[in-house]
């Protein structure tokens, strides 16, 4: 593209943007409400991811030994297995010793020297969510007393989050269409309203493209108009709610970390924009092609 | 210039518009395409300009098979022919001078160019002074002035009129077909497609006459009807 050209269908696209006055604002009002839409998904959706993972940081397997099991050679077998991030031992004197910090030195008093405790690995696994299969995979291992992850619960809390971000995408997905349907229509009447100078264009020789780039270029610009608004109302709406949020987890003694602004922030910058400017583009294209053909 | 051979063609809906038709123009030629409505004149001008495509035989233009023209030479073939129509086809938002300068900007010429040809083919039709009125400010025949000048701007070897002065009262007719003329001796070829009687009749000038999409006649020092 040649820089003069760039001008002037820049200066086409102003042009149009502004000289269509209300048909700028009803598609960019379009535009804002679904990448707001987008952007309470988008935010939900990285919370949920953040909860998730630091729940999955926290599953752990603990597999209880008996006393007399050679818990060297029980630690190479299980970490021949697929998957394992950690493996920890923890002797029975360790394990007394955790014991004692917990309830106090009176507890060794008590047990008058004797440790009923059982030795154990503590393990963690890459993906959370094989940690089913790695437990079946331990149990019949000679030398494991028992095997404990509390299973139903981590089982439930994937397939939550599982079908939440699916979910989450889905509804993503279509409002996505749904916006590039809408803005669309909205290029098309601007084009409609200019088909006289695109006829023109036309019989006085003007190629396709030439024609088509302003249009283009006004379909980004209503686009990342719309981004821009969306992402200044959801960075500092999401910000306002999260300082909130956090000063009453804090005054209830909940450690819940949402996801902080700045990643909030990040990612809306990336998506909104990239989304806005990309569906402005293609539907303006959509609308222009037809308007193209004698 | 432009040669027909046994051209035919039928609107997408099966309606015959022409049959057969061939005729040949050359360089320089000043030639009236004549007959009632609905005879085929608006076709044979689609044709040149390549706005449709003939269903069978050769059209031919500025050395070009238009039945072979890729869609990305379109505007190039179009760059060559200057084209007027009934109803001016001038945007109201630009004045006389930014409606011609913008067919040179569509077809991305240098602002140089633009500063010397606008001012000349304004000049050429007559317009001097009215560069900067727009439209609405503007008689029909100085509106049709300022289409001619657009479709001039960018020298074109052929110009092609579509009723040129359907929308215009006879006077003004009458001016606008002495421009034409003039355009012609300069060298361009010149081609009307009209129903007005008394104008062909008073040029005495090539006449093609189409009637139910068939050629009926082509006479070199013609009038509108053989009984005229």
């Amino acid at each position: 593209m040649k820089l003069k050209n760039f001008v002037h269908y820049c200066k086409e696209a102003a042009q149009g943007v502004l000289r269509n006055g209300w048909m700028t604002v009803a598609s960019v009002t379009v535009m804002v409400l679904t990448l707001l839409m987008l952007g309470i998904f988008v935010i939900i959706n990285l919370n949920v991811m953040q909860i998730t993972e630091e729940i999955k940081e926290q599953v752990e397997l603990i597999v209880y030994l008996e006393d007399e099991a050679d818990h060297q050679y029980l630690r190479q077998q299980i970490l021949e297995l697929p998957g394992i991030a950690r493996l920890t031992y923890v002797s029975k004197e360790e394990a007394l010793r955790r014991m004692q910090e917990e309830l106090g030195e009176d507890i060794a008093d008590a047990l008058e020297g004797r440790n009923p405790l059982p030795a154990s690995f503590e393990i963690q696994v890459h993906d959370p969510e094989t940690i089913g299969e790695v437990a079946d995979a331990i149990e019949p291992m000679a030398g494991v007393e028992s095997v404990d992850y509390g299973k139903k619960v981590v089982e439930r809390l994937f397939e939550f989050t599982r079908i939440l971000r699916l979910f989450s995408m889905g509804v993503i997905a279509v409002l996505a269409v749904m916006a590039l349907f809408l803005i669309a229509n909205t290029i098309k009447l601007t084009v409609f309203a200019r088909r006289r100078q695109i006829g023109i264009m036309k019989f006085v020789g003007a190629t396709d493209w030439f024609i088509r780039w302003p249009f283009i270029l006004e379909g980004i610009f209503l686009g990342l108009l719309g981004a821009l608004t969306a992402y200044l109302v959801l960075f500092y709406g999401y910000w306002y709610l999260y300082a909130k949020a956090s000063a009453w987890f804090y005054q209830n003694f909940l450690s819940v970390k949402l996801a902080t602004p700045a990643l909030v922030g990040r990612e809306l910058l990336k998506l909104l924009f990239a989304l806005g400017a990309g569906i402005g583009a293609l539907g303006s294209g959509i609308s222009v092609r037809r308007f193209l053909d004698v | 210039m432009i040669s027909f051979i046994n051209v035919s063609y039928a609107y997408p809906n099966g309606t015959s518009a022409l049959h057969n038709v061939s005729f040949h123009i050359d360089k320089g030629e000043f030639v009236f395409l004549v007959g009632p409505s609905g005879a085929g004149k608006s076709s044979v001008l689609k044709l040149i300009f390549r706005e449709i495509v003939a269903n069978s035989g050769q059209v031919l233009v500025l050395q070009r098979n238009l039945c072979r023209l890729r869609r990305k030479e379109i505007p190039y073939l179009r760059r060559q022919i200057g084209v007027v129509y009934q109803d001016f086809r001038l945007l109201p938002e630009k004045t006389a001078a930014e409606n011609v300068a913008f067919a040179l900007e569509v077809i991305e010429a240098s602002s140089s160019e633009i500063k010397r040809q606008v001012p000349r083919v304004l000049g050429i039709v007559g317009l001097k002074g009215k560069e900067d009125r727009f439209p609405h400010q503007l008689s029909g025949g100085e509106q049709q002035r300022v289409a001619m000048a657009r479709a001039l701007v960018n020298n074109p070897p052929l110009l092609v009129c579509d009723e040129p002065t359907g929308n215009l009262d006879p006077n003004t007719s009458w001016q606008i077909m002495c421009l034409l003329e003039r355009i012609n001796q300069l060298g361009t070829t010149v081609l009307i497609a009209t129903h007005d009687k008394e104008i062909v009749n008073r040029m005495g000038r090539r006449v093609l006459e189409l009637n139910n999409g068939v050629l009926v006649r082509d006479d070199h020092k013609g009038a509108y009807t053989h009984e005229a």
